[in-house]
């Protein structure tokens, strides 16, 4: 019982939290009022600018912040034992993720819907914006090297789930002509499209397409090379014909999938699902020590950098009331702490569970063993989100779905959502490409240049991935060394955030900026204290490009301590910001 | 009497749920079809900012028709600054 106790104190822990910490932090110290004017009240025009329900508005900006990093990063933050992760996830999530959400949403509000690089330059300095876009292209790059292998090593894992996550394609282009071409009814459509989808999940079963070697290079590597080829076509084709019917159907899928899995929660604790994680292993062979690492490990779903550039988007453009802010910027991240936890509690009860009507399988304590001995244990990354998986599957079988249904169903899951934060990302990329490289500039259009076009920065964007992805070996090994750099990066941008919001809060007055400054510092200090760690081994096992990169992050973090701290404790910066 | 309000909630959840699904799918398109207009614009109005398009005469004839999208246009100007956030906001986080 100890599994769904932990869930459900969890997510009561988030409910009191928001109605406590949320409020003080809303009315107290940003003094929310329906009094201020919101940008979409202020320059409604019915396109950009849209009053919008909260509940609505929540929805969006809910699957917007939801991503592959809240799964990835718990599912292998549970290495060094359930208990600091879960720590972590909800004091994180809660003082400090939360609030980095909020605060960033409230001052885009405040500053008619601009975005966060925009807003930091204001508060901060100019100079910045620089930092800000270099920190979104290493970010970028480091995670499209991870979700190729993620997605590679769920491949090679489970082979039954390639069939369905590829069939995914042909539905989602059908589901596309039937709405838009043939005006078929959204909702049928979809229900069918759903459907079509999990029927292909139970053919998986049937025809697992297992990839073998080819001249020499492992299966994962031939599927991250396939994978490359296919994020080039999808993201450079009109978003109508594939990429945008295939979030629908996918964000069905996670709806379902989670939905599963919290049911079964509550369904298995019947049937003896108990933690069988340690509660700490403070020493996991050749993992990287619990402090610092455990902090950037787990990004998204305790705190992420990358949440401030979401959350200045389009949701501070159709927020209708500023009171609105706490609901949508505060809880939905406590959802996406909520979501963490079910991870946690999946890879630290669900994968020792045997499923049901199971004998003579390794369960218990030993199962998660096999999993979490070593950061490297069973091909590193691909064990850590396999836990995830086999341990979803296992709770589900108490539903009455069999085991081998369910590994496919969470292995397509994990999947197509990862793929879809592929396409994203690539599209992402190659915008931030073409901004680094001038094509927004004026006096661009007569230099041409191959790498600002859509097809040359797409490229770009893949072949730098690639160097990444491949640097490391194609095996799975090679992401768990890619996944610190990731999490030190995007925590980087997540301290700037809350150096930003500890800007304006000081400038309003008071001591109210301690809110948002004390947890930009621990962000800070831990990035640092791990980008040095980082630094020293990489030095140590010769692994030139990720000791560049690294470096690279080092000086960014250097500046960016550098700007905001002068500029928060400059006396005559803040005296003139607040005559 | 409880059990309708329960089976309201659910379907307001449901739809709720659907709604925001859809927008995120759509938003997508509604961002190129922008863009495009943002284009479409500035191949009409070029010659305000320097840049060759139709004759004038041609330009402020459709003047009248595209006031409303030239307020568009210079509040997305000059509120965003870049288009990050936004595509972002709308793409979903990777």
């Amino acid at each position: 019982m100890d599994a769904v106790l932990i869930m459900i104190v969890a997510f009561a822990g988030y409910i009191i939290a928001y109605r406590l910490y949320g409020e003080f932090v809303g009315k107290k110290i940003f003094q929310l009022t329906n009094q201020n004017k919101t940008p979409a009240v202020e320059f409604t025009d019915g396109v950009d600018y849209v009053p919008t329900k909260r509940g609505i508005i929540f929805g969006h900006h809910f699957t917007s912040i939801a991503g592959t990093g809240p799964i990835v990063g718990p599912a292998i933050g549970v290495i060094w034992g359930w208990l600091p992760a879960l720590i972590w996830v909800l004091v994180g999530s809660i003082v400090m993720g939360a609030v980095q959400d909020f605060s960033v949403l409230v001052m885009s509000l405040r500053n008619q819907g601009k975005s966060i690089s925009e807003v930091a330059a204001g508060y901060i300095s100019k100079r910045i914006r620089v930092a800000f876009f270099l920190i979104v292209f290493i970010e970028l790059w480091l995670f499209l090297a991870i979700l190729g292998m993620i997605i590679a090593v769920i491949f090679h894992m489970y082979p039954e789930a390639v069939f369905p996550v590829w069939m995914e394609i042909p539905i989602a282009i059908i589901l596309g002509w039937a709405i838009y071409k043939r005006n078929a009814h959204v909702n049928r459509a979809t229900v069918l499209a759903v459907v079509a989808m999990y029927i292909t999940v139970v053919l998986g079963h049937v025809i697992p397409l297992d990839m073998p070697t080819i001249g020499g290079m492992p299966a994962t590597g031939v599927w991250t090379l396939i994978l490359f080829v296919y994020c080039f076509i999808a993201s450079t084709l009109p978003v109508t014909t594939l990429l945008q019917p295939r979030d629908y159907i996918n964000a069905w899928e996670l709806f379902i999938a989670m939905g599963l899995v919290v049911i079964a929660v509550i369904a298995a604790s019947f049937n003896g699902l108990k933690i069988v994680a340690p509660a700490v292993q403070a020493a996991p062979e050749g993992a990287p020590s619990l402090w610092p690492f455990l902090f950037i490990t787990i990004a998204c779903g305790a705190i992420s950098g990358f949440h401030s550039v979401v959350a200045s988007g389009t949701t501070a453009k159709q927020v209708a009331k500023e009171e609105d802010a706490q609901f949508i910027g505060y809880g939905s991240m406590l959802m996406e702490g909520a979501l963490a936890v079910i991870v946690i509690i999946a890879t630290a009860a669900g994968i020792g569970l045997a499923a049901r009507g199971e004998t003579g399988a390794v369960t218990g304590l030993a199962k998660w063993t096999q999993h979490y001995a070593s950061w490297s244990a069973a091909a590193g990354l691909g064990a850590k989100v396999g836990a995830f998986v086999e341990g979803s599957a296992n709770m589900i079988s108490y539903l009455g779905i069999p085991k081998y249904l369910g590994l496919i169903i969470m292995g397509v899951f994990v999947a197509s959502f990862a793929g879809t934060s592929m396409d994203t990302t690539t599209r992402l990329q190659r915008y931030v490409i073409q901004e680094l490289l001038g094509a927004n500039r004026v006096g661009a259009a007569e230099k041409k240049s191959f790498f600002t076009n859509k097809y040359g920065a797409t490229i770009l964007a893949l072949l730098t991935a690639g160097i990444l992805a491949f640097s490391t070996g194609a095996n799975g090994k090679g992401a768990m060394a890619l996944w610190p750099l990731f999490g030190a990066n995007n925590q980087t941008l997540a301290a700037l955030a809350l150096f930003t919001a500890s800007v304006y809060l000081k400038q309003r007055g008071g001591q109210k900026y301690l809110v948002t400054l004390l947890p930009g510092i621990f962000m800070l200090v831990l990035t640092f204290w791990a980008l040095i760690e980082n630094e020293m081994s990489y030095i140590a096992g010769t692994k030139v490009l990720l000791g560049i990169i690294n470096l690279a992050i080092i000086l960014i973090v250097i500046f960016v301590a550098f700007e905001s701290l002068k500029k928060l404790f400059s006396k005559e910066d803040m005296q003139a910001a607040q005559a | 009497m409880k059990h309708n309000r329960l089976w309201l909630s659910i379907r307001a959840f449901f739809r709720g749920f659907q709604q925001a699904m859809l927008y995120k799918a759509t938003a997508q398109i509604e961002y190129e079809i922008s863009e495009m207009e943002n284009s479409f614009t500035l191949m009409l109005f070029g010659n305000f900012i320097g840049l060759p398009g139709p004759s004038m005469p041609l330009t402020l004839e459709l003047l009248p028709d595209m006031a409303e999208e030239l307020e568009h246009m210079l509040l997305r100007a000059s509120q965003t600054g870049n288009g990050l956030s936004e595509l972002a906001s709308i793409m979903g986080e990777p």
